[in-house]
């Protein structure tokens, strides 16, 4: 799919930027230390002690949700294919309401039911099967380190671009950074410091929003420069086709129920009721983050056509250049802040996922469990840190590799057997299996075969598409097949919460 | 018996979606509707099949839901079937050429006002309402008792 970052940036060593980029580290260390002190129990480490309100809820899943790409990596895919690359943004608006309608209340009461931590933990309650959990955590596990490495290269290389360090000490000081507040506090830390963060990429989103559109002279004379130039770039597929743009579509919307970093996020609220204006709230955060990944791409391009500057070397190079040439200075400093905060808010709700995975997860899996949960999350935190970091210091094709199937390895080893399990008694432990071994294996084969070009897919169709229409199908077809296990299968308190 | 009808709703989106992608693979014209039509299928009756509740839905969403299908699926067939017209000096509406607003809309502007509204609307009635979460915790209370365990979070 897309990488996170495919080039370095320019350098932005300049001092306003340099103190703005302080201060926000320094007010993400002052919310991480305080937060830090609340976190006593494993419950405080992996769910917030589930006791968030919803407005932090809503902007920690905003923030978690959107990575470095949406600020770097995405304008510059909207420069380079138009409006193809607002597909993978633009279901926002239907699957957070899926994720509403599907996920929401059920995780949040099945959380409280039976004191659960994490997703993987949902699907074994669900099925009553360990087995089905430690798969899902498996595929967790393969997941967020490649996701993880791309995201700490993608910080490294903005506290290179900021403060002039280099690539590989950029990439160890973020992670020593995140990690400080991560290990100790864990989610509780992370959750508060993504509201900080939330609000920082929300407030550089709208002032971008509002730059590009006085730079570019306003929307319909930066549509008009555009067509006058390229004529497939603001029609509705882009320069992509229909087939790559309704293929992100279906990736990005049925896939958004099975990211564990943002539905994780249900068991920490406080008051179920409180779920009633859940879908508002999410929808103007998430609409606010995400206003500078079509901004910044479409006024780039106008900007190149009409020569107001060259084109870009690399697709990568919109935001900062855009920034750098059109934006105020203290603009670029918030931005900049705002690209790290989407990266440490992402990485710190993967490293929390992955070490659950490790700790509580694969231990009940395999019948046992761990002696002292908050002590082994830390100790794994650190851990899966340190691989992550090592492998974003490995060549960079590697890492986007890496990077390319977290989300589609996410989507299909999750959402089938977690969104439809909850929601269908008829689904069975067999169909979930399946369904969450059809996405692990199609995933990484597909992958690794797509990676060294042994198999080539039609242009626009990736394998993270075909390994979630496939887990889907076969999830179905597999508990269909056993529909006789389905009652045996489910647990009266658990049936309790879905008819609720 | 509407939960079933609605398992079948998703079965035969994910279906055509399937199709979609068979279809990519020989260049088929049809491909991208498939993908429009089955992806627009699938969201919405997942939300149904996530909004029933004792074999019932909420009336509102029994409208909200199919209608949305149709706006979402039928705004992506419209730009799919109009000819291409985002050429130099072509019409703009709301800043950008018909079919991609026409694309925006379905997708992303008219979702993003109609669902919030309809989940906060239906949501004492459909979805959790104080006596509702009573009950729950009520039954999930007997049941621990019934079973000797102790409910989660209690020692």
């Amino acid at each position: 799919m897309i990488p996170l970052l495919q080039a370095s940036l320019p350098r932005m060593t300049q001092p306003l930027i340099v103190t703005i980029a302080v201060v926000y580290f320094v007010i993400v260390a002052v919310i991480a230390t305080w937060a830090t002190r609340k976190t006593k129990t494993e419950r405080d480490f992996f769910v917030a002690g589930a006791g968030v309100g919803l407005w932090t809820l809503a902007i920690a899943k905003m923030a978690a949700s959107l990575s470095g790409f949406s600020f770097v990596g995405g304008p510059g895919l909207v420069y380079t294919i138009g409006l193809a690359g607002v597909f993978i943004i633009l279901p926002g608006a239907l699957s957070n309401a899926l994720g509403a309608w599907v996920l929401a209340k059920k995780l949040r009461l099945l959380g409280e039911a039976r004191g659960l931590l994490t997703v993987p933990a949902a699907i074994g309650a669900r099925y009553r099967s360990p087995s089905a959990q430690g798969l899902a955590a498996v595929g967790i596990l393969i997941a967020v380190i490649g996701y993880m490495a791309t995201n700490l290269l993608a910080l490294g290389i903005v506290i290179d671009a900021i403060f002039g360090t280099g690539l590989a000490p950029g990439i160890w000081i973020g992670t020593a950074i995140i990690l400080a507040y991560s290990v100790a506090g864990g989610i509780l830390a992370g959750i508060y410091t993504d509201v900080f963060q939330g609000s920082v990429m929300a407030l550089s989103s709208l002032l971008v929003l509002s730059f590009a559109l006085k730079v570019g002279g306003g929307l319909h004379h930066i549509s008009d420069t555009i067509m006058a130039a390229d004529s497939k770039f603001l029609g509705p597929w882009g320069s992509a086709g229909p087939i790559t743009a309704l293929s992100y579509f279906f990736v990005f919307s049925m896939g958004s129920l099975g990211q564990p970093n943002v539905i994780h996020k249900f068991y920490m609220l406080k008051d179920p009721r409180q779920l009633k204006w859940y879908l508002l709230l999410m929808s103007v955060a998430l609409l606010c983050g995400q206003l500078i990944y079509i901004a910044i791409g479409v006024a780039m391009k106008a900007l190149v056509v009409s020569g107001a500057t060259a084109p870009l070397a690399k697709a990568d190079q919109a935001t900062p250049t855009f920034l750098l040439h059109f934006a105020p200075v203290i603009v670029a400093g918030l931005v900049f802040s705002g690209v790290a905060a989407a990266i440490m808010a992402t990485v710190n709700s993967f490293m929390n996922a992955g070490a659950a995975a490790l700790t509580l997860d694969l231990p009940t899996a395999f019948g046992t469990k761990l002696d002292n949960e908050l002590r082994w999350g830390r100790i794994t935190t650190v851990v899966l840190a340190i691989v992550a970091a090592g492998v974003a210091q490995v060549s960079g094709t590697l890492v986007a590799f890496l990077g390319i199937f977290g989300w589609g390895m996410f989507a299909s080893t999750i959402a089938p057997a977690l969104a439809i399990g909850l929601n269908w008694d008829g689904a069975t432990r067999a169909g979930a299996i399946s369904s969450i071994c059809t996405g692990l294996a199609m995933t990484l084969v597909g992958g690794t075969l797509g990676y060294f070009k042994i198999i080539t897919l039609p242009k626009g169709v990736d394998v993270a598409a075909l390994s979630l229409i496939s887990s889907l199908l076969v999830f179905f077809i597999v508990s269909w097949l056993t529909r006789k296990d389905a009652p045996a299968e489910l647990d009266a308190d658990i049936k309790l919460v879905m008819e609720t | 018996m509407l939960k079933s009808f609605i398992l079948g709703l998703v079965v035969v989106s994910l279906l055509i979606v399937g199709a979609g992608y068979a279809g990519s693979f020989a260049d088929a014209a049809w491909a991208p509707w498939c993908l429009a039509i089955g992806t627009c299928g699938a969201l919405m009756s997942l939300m149904a099949l996530g909004s029933v509740r004792r074999g019932h839905i909420a009336p509102a969403l029994r409208v909200v839901f199919p209608a949305m299908f149709l706006f979402c699926a039928g705004c992506f067939c419209v730009a799919l079937a109009m000819p291409a017209n985002e050429g130099a000096g072509g019409a703009l509406f709301f800043g950008f050429p018909l079919r991609s607003t026409i694309v925006l809309l379905g997708i992303a502007v008219v979702p993003i006002l109609i669902f919030p509204m309809a989940w906060a609307l239906t949501f004492d009635s459909a979805m959790l309402s104080d006596d509702d979460l009573r009950r729950l915790r009520d039954a999930q209370a007997e049941m621990a008792r019934e079973s000797g365990m102790p409910r989660a979070g209690e020692p």
